[in-house]
């Protein structure tokens, strides 16, 4: 066992608090780019789905995806923390029911497949690709 | 914000002017029958009376009246009887009215085709673009610019003492937390300037093709009060609202421009730089839908017959309006070089590539929820 160069009361307080502040905030985060991105998948989808627009969404998937992984780890650093401070402690079953009983922070849903053509909404709505237009060159209206 | 477009109002201009087309059409048709009907004639006597026709236009407005002498055919053995005379009345406006109707079943088609053409860049809601940009900006990017000091924890080098078995991972996350949670941030601050470019676009080609239609509707409405006025004289001069089209491909060029300012590179503190250069391309655009920004063509397409419109509509929707439109997607795509471009500047796939280069460094490693020490 390493030495412990923070009062574990306080290394608990920073799990129970400050750590699942971070990860609240995090998941607000991730939740408005969820609903961002959604917002322009929908949006780029009825633009038919130019490749700058999915190569856009292709980054916006994968930062929401690290960022949505992150608050996990927050969740679980907030846990770590307690586990820490309390092992310190030596209280061991009485401290495992404590931490146990940290709420996580919501996560954000799962994203997949932001940069396919079309839009899932949250609703089960679908959003088609408008199709590329045909060259009217040549077509003579009324025939 | 507003958007300075009205799809109700652009498809009842295309409506409008799928009608109209079919009118002038149908008033064009029934002129050249009137002066085909009988050749190598002598006029029709006046003492038999003037010959009195209506096109069948249903709209009022637009249906023309005829009052001549139309010319009858008198080669050898014509039967210049009152009851044949009426009888190649009766078969002159007959012919007259197939040809007419024939305008509209010409015309038939063209709106919902020039819809189809413009679906790409009507269909996206700018707005509501602008509202997610804006909305990202100030909840995301912003958020995760401010997000935290180092050490924000304030454990005050404790956690280099642990010794369990994901202790390790801990200190990478915490120790690279601030930078790797800042770079969600400019990279997300990345993906808004591109959305506004493509915003711009959008919104640039959706005035364009508005004002056009407008101008093709009054320009075609102009041209049939033309007809009526005139008694059914094919006119000669073309109409009053010479259609308007505008330069999309210049406002593509301004807005690749725009990009030319941002650069994309590794890891970047360009932040405030970014954020201040979305902010204008999303004013920019506010300004696009609330006024005439969008620069017009240097030279307007005299236009007069059914034919000359059709070619005009189909012209400035498709190849000004459509083509430059995939065009500047394709270059927010692919990025483009110039005067007051700056190295490396921003593009989508160079974006894409940029993460890809980042690889695995990209998030963070995961943290499970353990015991430290």
């Amino acid at each position: 066992m390493g030495e412990l160069r923070i009062d574990p009361q306080q290394l608990r307080t920073r799990g129970t608090v400050n750590v699942p502040d971070q990860a609240e905030r995090m998941a607000r985060v991730a939740q408005d780019l969820f609903d961002g991105l959604g917002s322009l998948n929908s949006m780029s989808a009825l633009a038919g789905d130019p490749t700058a627009l999915r190569n856009l969404l292709q980054v916006g998937s994968d930062v929401y995806d690290e960022l949505r992984k992150t608050v996990g780890s927050l969740n679980n650093i907030g846990v770590a923390l307690v586990m820490t401070a309390d092992d310190f402690h030596g209280t061991d079953e009485q401290a495992e029911k404590k931490y146990e009983h940290l709420t996580p922070a919501p996560l954000p849903p799962d994203y997949r497949d932001l940069e396919t053509p079309g839009a899932n909404s949250e609703d089960g709505g679908h959003v088609p690709s408008t199709p590329d237009a045909v060259d009217p060159d040549g077509y003579h209206p009324g025939r | 914000m507003t958007s300075g477009f009205d799809q109700g109002a652009f498809d009842d201009a295309l409506d409008r002017i799928e009608t109209c087309l079919g009118y002038l059409k149908g008033n064009e048709l029934a002129w050249q029958t009137f002066h085909e009907y009988g050749l190598g004639t002598i006029e029709m006597p006046p003492a038999l009376g003037e010959f009195s026709y209506s096109t069948p236009c249903p709209d009022g407005r637009f249906k023309v009246e005829y009052w001549k002498y139309p010319s009858i055919d008198t080669q050898a053995g014509w039967d210049s009887s009152p009851e044949n005379i009426k009888a190649q009345v009766d078969g002159l406006k007959q012919a007259m009215d197939t040809a007419w109707r024939f305008g509209p079943s010409w015309a038939n088609g063209v709106a919902g085709q020039m819809r189809d053409v413009c679906a790409q860049f009507t269909e996206p809601f700018v707005p509501t673009m602008t509202g997610a940009i804006e909305m990202m900006q100030a909840r995301v990017v912003s958020q995760l610019e401010l997000s935290v000091n180092d050490d924000w924890l304030e454990l005050g080098g404790a956690a280099a003492d642990w010794d369990g078995r994901f202790a390790n991972n801990f200190r990478i996350f915490y120790d690279n937390y601030n930078d790797v949670v800042s770079r969600f941030g400019v990279f997300t601050g990345w993906i808004n300037l591109g959305f506004s470019l493509a915003a711009r676009l959008i919104a640039g080609a959706q005035q364009g093709a508005g004002k056009t239609a407008d101008s093709l509707r009054k320009n075609l409405e102009s041209q049939l009060d033309h007809w009526v006025h005139d008694g059914g004289d094919q006119p000669n001069e073309p109409g009053e609202w010479p259609p308007w089209v505008g330069d999309m491909a210049s406002l593509v060029g301004s807005t690749l421009d725009l990009a030319g300012k941002i650069p994309i590179v590794g890891e970047v503190n360009e932040l405030r730089g970014l954020y201040s250069q979305t902010t204008a391309v999303m004013q920019d655009i506010d300004d696009l839908t609330g006024s005439n920004l969008m620069p017009d063509k240097k030279a307007f397409a005299q236009v007069q017959r059914a034919d000359e419109i059709y070619e005009c509509l189909q012209t400035s929707m498709y190849d000004e309006y459509y083509l430059n439109y995939r065009a500047g997607m394709d270059q927010i795509d692919a990025g483009g070089a110039g005067e007051g471009y700056v190295e490396n500047s921003f593009s989508a796939q160079g974006l894409l590539g940029l993460m890809d280069d980042v690889g695995s460094q990209f998030g963070l490693r995961p943290v499970p929820a353990t015991n430290l020490n």
